[in-house]
């Protein structure tokens, strides 16, 4: 098995940190959880400070759905998070990032994220069948996320159907005329002070408040990711026991309990790249099929937006209701996404199909896998760009 | 075997029979499938270190893309 002199490593250090107090390492998840809540708002104040009332025209060249949707896989693509570009976002929403301009955005997020599983099906390579599944248990998750985007946005374009969506849930999560969000107030006097703290530092040490603000922004995205990769390692350790008894549960059951898995597992290591890209080597082995791990990765789907929920509890000023509303539309994309394609015989056939085809062509030359990561992730983002900056679009 | 000479109720007991066992032959394959994905999850970790080095996996990548795009040039037939 690849890296087993490691594995003996890995769990001796495993089974020290657990031994060592898992008090220790809780402790630090609940600290970065906190500094994840700074950040976004160090985000959304930084942007507020330096666009002022210009957040709009900031982003008008994304007000072009089809460029926002490139934006948001482009940049998950790159940093292969999608929990850190929806938290971004959602700070950015709260610094007056219009949320119509964030949708297209969100849905991006979805497909660049399946960058990591196709990456770790690439480290099969060599094993001819077991690549072949382990390429094609990755790509499903990539062709379910085309398809839900092919599905969705044009009718978000037309009806804006998402969009009135989260101003509907957003109605149970907060009171009245108040822009604050009813249970969750005990969270904003705790992130509030050191954001302050950041801002009126950096407001006296810069030129202008535009710098001060950019400066600001760029501080929330830095801690963004490294706190998202920090949660991420720590909770892989502490939680692969939970992971285990979750996923001992679903077998033998239906798909739905699949999908609750996926959730259940991506909201406990807070990562839907480490979920689906762990089904990855499950599938290669043959112990999974492909109609098996697949609810599992629309699980994951769902399980992701726990992060930018989260994210959208701690942020505060006049646009912090539409912080909370892009988390739910995000949410209710997802949980929409799973319930019509999946639901759907015909349509929940589609990324099967495209999946076993693509493997199999990749198990005969590989350089259709590459050209895959390559078209759907990176060339096709910037051919649409194009297309649509020549059209006036 | 010939199974024109067999009569008809004896056919009928053969499927039965045959149906019947491939009912616990499908039972007994499920029961061996779960126990394999039961064990292939206990063995988490090891999926879990080959999604953290993932980046190191990919080492036996580079040599085969390359073999695919020298083949790939040699087909293309030349301009002269």
């Amino acid at each position: 098995m690849i890296g087993s002199e490691n594995i003996a490593c890995d769990d001796s250090r495993i089974v020290e940190k657990v031994s060592g107090g898992n008090w220790r390492q809780w402790t630090s998840v609940a600290v970065l959880v906190y500094l994840l809540l700074v950040a976004v708002s160090l985000i959304g104040g930084g942007f507020k400070l330096a666009a002022g009332d210009q957040a709009r025209e900031l982003f008008a060249f994304a007000t072009n759905p089809i460029v926002a949707l490139v934006v948001g896989t482009v940049a998950t693509a790159l940093i292969q998070s999608s929990s850190t570009v929806t938290s971004i976002i959602v700070g950015l929403v709260a610094g007056g990032l219009p949320v119509e301009i964030a949708i297209p955005m969100v849905m991006g997020a979805n497909i660049g994220t399946t960058i990591t599983n196709t990456i770790v099906s690439l480290g099969h390579v060599k094993q001819g069948e077991e690549f072949k599944r382990a390429f094609a248990a990755a790509t499903i998750h990539d062709f379910f996320n085309l398809v839900s985007v092919v599905i969705f946005l044009p009718l978000e374009i037309m009806f804006g159907f998402l969009e009135k969506i989260g101003v509907y849930l957003s109605t149970f999560m907060h009171g009245g005329d108040s822009v604050s969000m009813s249970g969750f107030n005990f969270i904003k006097p705790l992130v509030k002070p050191p954001v302050n703290f950041v801002k009126d530092t950096l407001a006296s040490l810069s030129p202008s408040e535009m710098i001060a603000g950019i400066i600001m922004a760029i501080l929330g995205v830095v801690t963004i990711f490294v706190v998202i990769t920090l949660i991420g390692k720590l909770l892989k350790v502490l939680m692969v026991g939970k992971a285990k008894d979750i996923l001992h549960s679903a077998i033998g059951r239906g798909p739905i309990s699949g999908i609750l898995s996926g959730t259940g597992i991506t909201v406990l290591v807070q990562s839907s790249s480490t979920t689906t890209s762990l089904i990855v080597p499950l599938a290669g082995s043959g112990v999974f099929s492909l109609r098996q791990i697949y609810p599992f990765t629309l699980g994951s789907n769902i399980g992701t937006c726990i992060t930018a929920l989260l994210a959208a509890t701690a942020v505060s000023g006049p646009f912090a209701i539409f912080a909370l509303q892009i988390a739910l539309i995000h949410f209710a994309y997802n949980v929409i996404g799973v319930i019509v394609i999946y639901g759907i015989k015909p349509l929940r056939e589609i990324p099967i199909w495209a999946a076993q085809k693509l493997a199999e062509a990749a198990t005969k030359n590989i350089l259709y896998a590459i050209g895959y990561v390559v078209s759907v992730f990176f060339v096709l983002p910037g051919i649409l760009i194009a297309i649509s900056q020549t059209m006036g679009w | 075997m010939d199974f024109k000479n067999v009569n008809i109720e004896e056919l009928r007991k053969k499927i039965s029979e045959l149906e019947e066992s491939l009912s616990e032959l499908k039972v007994q394959l499920k029961k061996q499938e779960e126990a394999a994905q039961h064990e292939a999850i206990d063995n988490l970790e090891e999926y879990l270190y080959q999604v953290d080095n993932k980046y190191e996996n990919l080492r036996e990548l580079w040599p085969r893309v390359v073999a695919e795009l020298k083949e790939l040039m040699s087909k293309i037939p030349s301009k002269k």
